[in-house]
Order: C-alpha cells, then structure tokens, then sequence
C-alpha cells in the first residue's frame, strides 16, 4: 500500500494540487492499486509483475496532463475566491460570522445572554452611581452655586437644640429670615439669595396635602437663570409686598391639577391664606436639594404661614454665585467677614459647593454612595465572569472548529486573518450582548425607581436609564474592553492552529493535549469569583439581619406607631396637649390594644431627635463647657408599652416636672462605676435641677448602625405639654398588630376629625424602612451574585459539551485514520 | 479491439449504467465493466479517474468516502438526479443508433 502511495505521491505533488485534494486523491487511488494489485497476485503474478502492470500506466500522458489541468483550475480557483473575500473585508467577515453562530444557537445564546447581563448590570450600576454622586443639577451654569449654612465656631459644640427649641429658652438661630435681610443689605457682600424649606398645609379644593414648601427671596429665581415653563416667577416685589403668590412644580401642576391650562390665576388655600398661583417651573427644575422633590415655591416673607413656633424667622439657606475664578473658600471668607460684623456670634458660614445639590435631612450620597462602589464591584466581577465564561466557550468552541480552521488556512487565509476572523466574531457577540443588556438595563432601573426606600424616592425620575452622551461612552468602553477581554485569547490561539495536523488528524510525538490549559484557568477563575460574589452576598444578609435584630429593642413585633401632626391643621394652636387624654383613653379601650404611650420621638419609627445642654450638680463645669444629651419626651406608660425594661430604679411619672429616668449607656456615659440614681442634673433654660429616678435599657432610634447614644426621658406633659406640636403614638396589642391599626386610626380620628395621621406603621414595616440601604445591599447582592453563579454553571456546562464534542469528532476522525494504519 | 476514442464516448454510458442502482467505489466500477464485457471493456486507474472526477464535476455523479466496518473507509459514487435524466437520454440515443444499424446491416440483436 505505501508503495502505491509513494508511486502517486512522487507524481502528484509536483503538480501543485490543493493539499486536501492530493490528500483525498492519493487514498482513492491507492485502494483502487492494492485491490488491482491483490487480483493480479491471485491470477499468480509475480509482485515485480504486479509492479510493472500498475506502475507503468501512471505516467500516462493523457493522465498526467488531465492532472496538470486539475490543478491549474484549482490554482485558478482559489486565486478567484481569496481575493475577492478579502476585499469583502469586515463585512465579509461580519456575514462569515453570522453563519458561523447561527450554526450554533446554543452557544451564542450562551454567550449574548452572559454579555448582556454583565454589560447591562454594570451600565445599570454606572448610571445610578452617576446619578447620585456626579450629576450636576439642571441649572445653567450650576457650578457656580455656593450655599451658605451656619456652623458653630466651636466644632466640639455641635448638635445643639434646633429640632425643639424650648419655649424661653432663649436660643437665637444664626442664620434665619431676618440675620438673612441685615447680610444681603450689608455693603461689600456680593449678591445673596435665601430660601428656607418647611412643611405646609395647602388646601386646592376639597383636597389637602401637606408639601415641603420653598420659601424664596425676591431675586432667587433671577439667580438661578432659569425659565419658567408658563406665567412667571417669584419676584422682589412680591416678596417685598408680602404678596399671596405661589410658583408650583411642572411635576405638582400635573399631578395634582391634572394639567389643568388654567393653572395661571388658581387660588389655593396655604394654612388660612389664600394664595394665587403665578407660575409653573420647568419640568427639569428640583429646587436646590438632591434628594427631595420640589412642589411648592412662596415669598420668603410668607415664611409664617409654616406655622411654626418661630413665627416667619425661620432658617434660612443662603445662596450665591461665584465666578469661577474665585474658589468656594474665598467666598466663604468673604461672607463670613460680613456676617461676623453685621450679626456677630458664636457661628461661623460655611460654603458648601451647590452644584450637585444640597443634603436635606439626610445624606443619600453618603447612604448609598458607598453601597454603589461596592455593588460597581460586584457588578464589575459579574462583568469578568461573563466574559471569562464567553472566553472560555469561545477557546472550547475554536478547539473544536480546528478543522475549520485549517482549512481556511489551507486556502490561503493568513493567521492574522483568521484572527480577525474570530474577533469579528467576539465583536458581533458584543454588540448584540450590548444592546440586550442596555434593554436589560433599562427595565432593572425603571423597575427600581418603582420601589425606592422611602427616603430616595423623590430620586424616581432620576434613576432610569438616560441615554446620555456620557453613559453611551461608558457602554461603549466597556464592551470594547469585554471584547478585548474574551475575544483576543480565543483568536491568537485559533490563529496558531497547525493545520497540517488538524487537517490530517496526526498528532506529532508532542504528549496529546485534549485541550488548551488557558481555558481551564478561565473556569476556575470564574466559578472563584461568582462564588466570592455570593459570599459576599451572604455577608450582606447577615448583617441586615443582625442590624435588624440589634435595632430592634422589643421582645417581639406586636407594635404600632402612629404619628399624629396637628401643625396646619384646625387644632394649630393648641396643639396635641388637649387631646392627649382623649386619645389615650379611647386609643386603649380599642379591643385588643394593650398598652398606649405618647412620645416625642420613638425608636426605629422616630421621625427626629431632640438635644439639650445640661450639666451634673456637684461637678465643676463653666458655661461653656456643657454637656449634651439626647432626650425624649413620654408620657408614663412609654416603657410598658415600648416593653423597655426598667433597669434601677422606677419610670418618672407623668406630671413629675422634677424626676427623670435615663438610659443605661447614659449612666455608663457619665456615671461611670459610679450609681447614676439619685444624681440630679440641671438642663440649660430650665430652673430646677432634676433628679434621675430610674434607669431604662438602651433603645436605638435613627443610628441602628451604631451603638445606642445616651438618652434622657422626660415627662412629655410637664416638660413640653403646651408646644407639641407633633407627637408619636405607640400601640402594644395583643394579637397582629395590623388587624388593630384600622381600629386605632378611628379612634383617634374620633377624638380629632381634622387631625393629620402622617404614618400608621408596625414595628416590623417600620424596621423595615429604617434599613432601606441594607436591604437594598442584600438583595442586589443577592441578585448578581444569583446571577454571576448562573452565569459560570451554563458557562461550565456548554464549555464541557463544546470540548466533549470536538474530543468526540476528532476520535471518530482518528479510528477512521490510524485504524487501518495499525491494521496492515 | 475497440479504440479509445470510442471506449471513452461509450463509458460514461457504461458507468452512468452500472450507479443507476446502486453505490459502487471506482474499483468495483473498473470490475464490473471488464467483467461483464468479458475483458474487452478495460479500464485502469489512470482510465477510470479522470471519467470518474469529469462526470462528478458535470454533477452526473457525487462521490462521497463511506466507512464500513471491519474495512478502510472508500470513496462511492452515486448517480444524482441529473445523472439519471442523462442516462435515460443515452439509453434512448443507444437504441435509435441501434435500430438504425441493424436496419442497415440487418445483423439482428440478440
């Protein structure tokens, strides 16, 4: 046999055939020469016979010259197709590649679905960490704005009474409506704007809401150039002539007049006053705050209708521009030298740079930002295992297209061109992963705009997905780096195929490789990673839940709160203090209920704290060297129901204007070794020392990340009674407390018709929503570390069959070729 | 002894016959002919192929390499579909020449 072989092979190759056709032809014709062979030896021909007949016809003219044409039509052939698919160029490759993954629908659904969930969640990610940390406002040229807010001269002073001042207790603001009036008039300062935000009751009809209303200075809207979408704005001379005006939120005007185009000229009741409204801002305007929406614009000289304690002389926010020359610090300075010499203090202003917003209550930037740079890693690792994954399917799939290969290469395709080839192919996965996942992208951050923490959702239309100039860059460098990252491996690889021992399926004495080890790193870096995801996710959790169980300083759930708001309403100026017996009464004769209290604040569901400045009888202190404390206002059944436990002591009673009970870390604090009971304290503007009566356990109000502050319970009646404003109820029941809520709200609303239940919660719906950021955290972790697991077990498992696949071709191939060989 | 130009006229004919029903790999081809025409149909390797790869180029038969087991694998031809309408063509030819002839000659047919 190899003699025919070598006779043929010895005729054949001279003449330049295409390598698989001299191939295929020398089998062929070998075969046809062995059988002839064996009949003639059986006819008993000697083997030089055999020789002699066989040989000779071989060098037939007619034959060979059949031959030579063959060969020059391949030649002819081939110098036809190459150029022309190399002047097709990308798209020729681009339909190349289309086939070749439509061939394998499996495989490139693998791949665009993994792409897409690692494009699209990193774009999701990127935008909201955008939109939270980097956006300017929509305001032209924002980055201009300063604020100017108060703060102590002294920064060991800080947090002092500004949530209640108490009555008399003499505490001026630093920065209000009037200090505001004296330092825009005062020579040498630039040019100064003010708003002050409060709660107002505004009544359009028959329907009444209670927005947090801008109140602006006259030249505010002139300051921040912006263009009202219809009437006008506030100006100087309503807010000089203390004129019933109001500019409402395009946002507002749609949700609450349904668009109406008579919007111009409504009148709307503000508190008691009737007000007219004289324009509508734009769409894009949210006032100066971040995270809080914009309703409702007044003249700052309406700053009474708040309704508040203070009269008109709330506090204000100072704005100004600045060019950008002059940095933010100069600015301060400047203003600072002002207000230190029109209205000095023990303040000092501060500028804050305005043009990403300012912080209103709390701090979503500092909330969420953090938890955004760690979900931007994980989406980022999501984003390494989706293309690990789509690297290794296309290193197991190029593996077992070797044949292919080699025969492209065999007709003259260059190994550049093969690699070109295959990152064509990476770059078509991209693109159709790219756009699935913007979709993808898009869906996700609409859906989470739906279901925002109460303390974002005024961030709503904000979170979805925009196609900006910005965030289209961002995608588009990052699917140029997946591609990069999973397409060049593959294609170097594929381009170095021998094609010689692909083609023939001969293995040179080099030890066997089933396949390449580089694809076997990438499975394992990805099952690593994914599996650190969702540890990481599990470490998320946890700590949810030990916040949730640390937070929680009640034995179990079967707790109510209300919060009851009596500030523009009918009972304004009196105030809870009349009601209170009245609600108790009927709020405890509601079957089921167990136990009520009245508090200024509660735990977990508390809506704000309150500070005082106090020092301990019989210890040196001076009057600038005060001690402060948290401190809440109860009435007497606020640890039976709240089922705090009393450590020492007794619970002060409810008119005892003389006792006072503290929590444990407060006699710990400032008792230390060392028995808090009996010590009397003496708190600044009151005049009698206090006496601590009892010691409570520690209850964690808004910081349940952090250890319990010290706390100071004072009789709600004797030490606040007349001012409240505003107060929290709290409801211990029997059974479910929610089939009681129903129940309690129409008791209440018995005793007080016009009365404002802002919330009615449990303390687990409450728990809930104090931990917005952890539950978030855990459950978007939780999410792609699900969904980076998914990820790398289909990966894993299309890469075992793709590799299976080409081992199981190629030993089909081997037992058609070697078997023989070894047969003979 | 027939010459070659008619051997080669008559042999597509003769192979196009022989695939009409079935497979065959080019040595069973050469067989067949020498055997049924009692040696004075010949043909060998370099005869046979280049008819072999013609008629396949003009798409009247499809070669295709097939494995058997306990055998190497070989190369069969098949007819195709265009292959069957140009042998029931030559068929016809065949028979009109024939006629014709012996109409002439009056040699009969046997």
């Amino acid at each position: 046999m190899h003699e025919w072989e070598n006779a043929l092979r010895a005729r054949l190759t001279p003449l330049g055939l295409p390598p698989d056709e001299e191939a295929s032809l020398i089998e062929e014709l070998s075969q046809h020469l062995e059988d002839e062979a064996e009949a003639l030896r059986r006819q008993g021909c000697s083997e030089a016979e055999v020789r002699e007949r066989l040989i000779a016809p071989l060098d037939d003219a007619l034959w060979l010259e059949h031959l030579r044409a063959r060969a020059a039509q391949a030649q002819r052939r081939s110098r036809q197709t190459l150029p022309r698919s190399m002047s097709h160029g990308v798209w020729g490759d681009v339909k190349y590649a289309m086939r070749a993954l439509a061939r394998t629908p499996v495989f490139a659904t693998i791949a665009v679905v993994s792409l897409a969930l690692g494009i699209g969640g990193t774009t999701a990610v990127f935008s909201l960490l955008h939109t939270v940390l980097l956006e300017r406002l929509a305001i032209p040229g924002a980055e201009e704005l300063v604020a100017l807010r108060p703060t102590r001269a002294n920064p060991d002073a800080r947090e002092t009474s500004r949530v209640a001042p108490a009555a008399g207790s003499g505490v001026r603001l630093p920065l209000s409506v009037s200090v505001f009036r004296v330092l825009a008039n005062t020579p040498a300062v630039p040019r100064l704007e003010a708003f002050a935000t409060a709660p107002v009751a505004l009544r359009i009809g028959d329907d009444a809401d209670y927005p947090y209303a801008d109140f602006v200075s006259g030249g505010y809207f002139d300051l921040l150039h912006v263009r009202p979408e219809r009437g006008r704005w506030i100006t100087a001379s309503d807010d000089d002539s203390r004129a019933p005006v109001a500019v409402i939120s395009h946002q507002y005007w749609q949700r609450m007049f349904a668009g109406d185009d008579g919007i111009i000229g409504r009148v709307v009741d503000v508190g008691t006053t009737r007000v007219t409204i004289v324009g509508v801002a734009p769409p894009s305007y949210r006032g100066l705050y971040f995270a809080r929406e914009f309703t409702v614009a007044l003249p700052l000289s309406l700053a009474s209708l708040t309704g508040g304690p203070l009269g008109g002389d709330v506090p204000v926010t100072a704005v100004t521009r600045r060019a950008r020359t002059v940095s933010i610090d100069a600015v301060a300075a400047r203003l600072d030298d002002a207000y230190q010499q029109c209205c000095a203090s023990e303040w000092r202003l501060v500028a804050e740079d305005a043009s990403r917003g300012l912080q209103f209550a709390f701090d979503p930037r500092q909330e969420y930002g953090r938890l955004l740079k760690l979900l931007m890693g994980g989406v980022a690792i999501l984003l390494i295992v989706a293309c690990a994954n789509v690297a290794a399917l296309l290193l197991a799939r190029a593996f077992a297209r070797r044949r292919e290969i080699a025969i492209r290469m065999a007709m003259g395709a260059s190994r550049s061109r093969i690699a070109r080839l295959l990152l064509v192919e990476s770059a078509l996965l991209t693109i159709v992963g790219t756009i699935v996942g913007l979709a993808l992208a898009r869906f996700g951050t609409g859906l989470l705009s739906h279901n925002l923490p109460g303390n974002v959702a005024p961030l709503a239309d904000l979170i979805p997905l925009r196609a900006t100039a910005g965030m289209l860059g961002f995608t588009i460098a990052v699917s140029a780096v997946c591609t990069i990252l999973f397409g060049t491996l593959p294609a170097l690889r594929a381009a170095r195929t021998d094609a010689r021992e692909s083609l023939s399926g001969e293995q040179s004495a080099r030890p066997r490789k089933t396949r390449w080890p580089s694809d076997r790193i990438l499975v394992v870096v990805q099952v690593g990673l994914a599996l650190a995801l969702l540890s990481t996710t599990g470490l998320m959790t946890a700590t949810l839940r030990n916040l949730e169980r640390g937070a929680s300083a009640f034995s179990d759930s079967r707790l109510l709160f209300v919060d009851i708001d009596t500030r523009s309403t009918a009972y304004q100026k009196t105030g809870i203090e009349p009601l209170r017996e009245d609600i108790l009464s009927r709020v405890r004769s509601v079957p089921d209920v167990r136990a009520v209290a009245l508090a200024y604040t509660t735990p977990v569901f508390g809506r704000g704290r309150a500070g005082e400045q106090f020092t301990i009888v019989g210890r040196e202190s001076t009057p600038g060297n005060l001690t402060e404390t948290d401190v809440n206002f109860v009435t007497s059944d606020f640890f039976v129901a709240t089922s705090l436990p009393i450590l020492r002591g007794r619970a002060a009673a409810e008119f005892e204007a003389d006792a006072v009970t503290v929590s444990e870390s407060f006699a710990k604090r400032f008792f230390p070794g060392r028995d808090a009971l009996g010590a009397e304290l003496v708190i600044l503007g009151r005049p009698r020392a206090v006496r601590i009566v009892g010691v409570v356990a520690d209850a964690r109000y808004m910081e349940l990340r952090e250890p319990a502050r010290p706390i100071v319970y004072l009789a709600l009646t004797a030490w606040y009674g007349e001012s409240l404003g505003a107060a929290n109820l709290v409801v211990r029941t029997a059974g479910d407390p929610r089939n009681a809520a129903q129940s309690v709200r129409d008791a209440i609303v018995r005793v007080a018709p016009r009365i404002r239940l802002r919330r009615v919660e449990t303390a687990d719906q409450a728990l809930a929503e104090a931990l917005p950021r952890e539950r978030l955290a855990a459950s978007l972790a939780l999410l792609f570390g699900v969904l980076a697991l998914g990820l790398a077990g289909v990966g894993l498992y299309e890469w075992c069959r793709t590799t299976s696949r080409g081992v199981q071709r190629r030993s089909a191939f081997e037992r058609r070729s070697v078997q023989p060989r070894a047969m003979r | 002894m027939l010459t070659p130009e008619f051997k080669k006229g008559s042999a597509e004919f003769l192979i196009l016959s022989l695939l009409e029903h079935e497979q065959r790999h080019g040595y069973e081809i050469a067989k067949l002919i020498g055997e049924r025409s009692n040696g004075v149909l010949s043909f060998n390797v370099t005869s046979l192929y280049p008819l072999l790869y013609r008629m396949e180029e003009r798409g009247w038969i499809a070669g295709r390499w097939v494995e058997r087991t306990g055998q190497r694998r070989r190369r069969y031809y098949g007819i195709t579909a265009a292959g069957l309408q140009t042998l029931g063509r030559q068929r016809q030819s065949w028979r009109e020449f024939v006629a014709a002839i012996s109409r002439v000659t009056g040699v009969r047919h046997a």
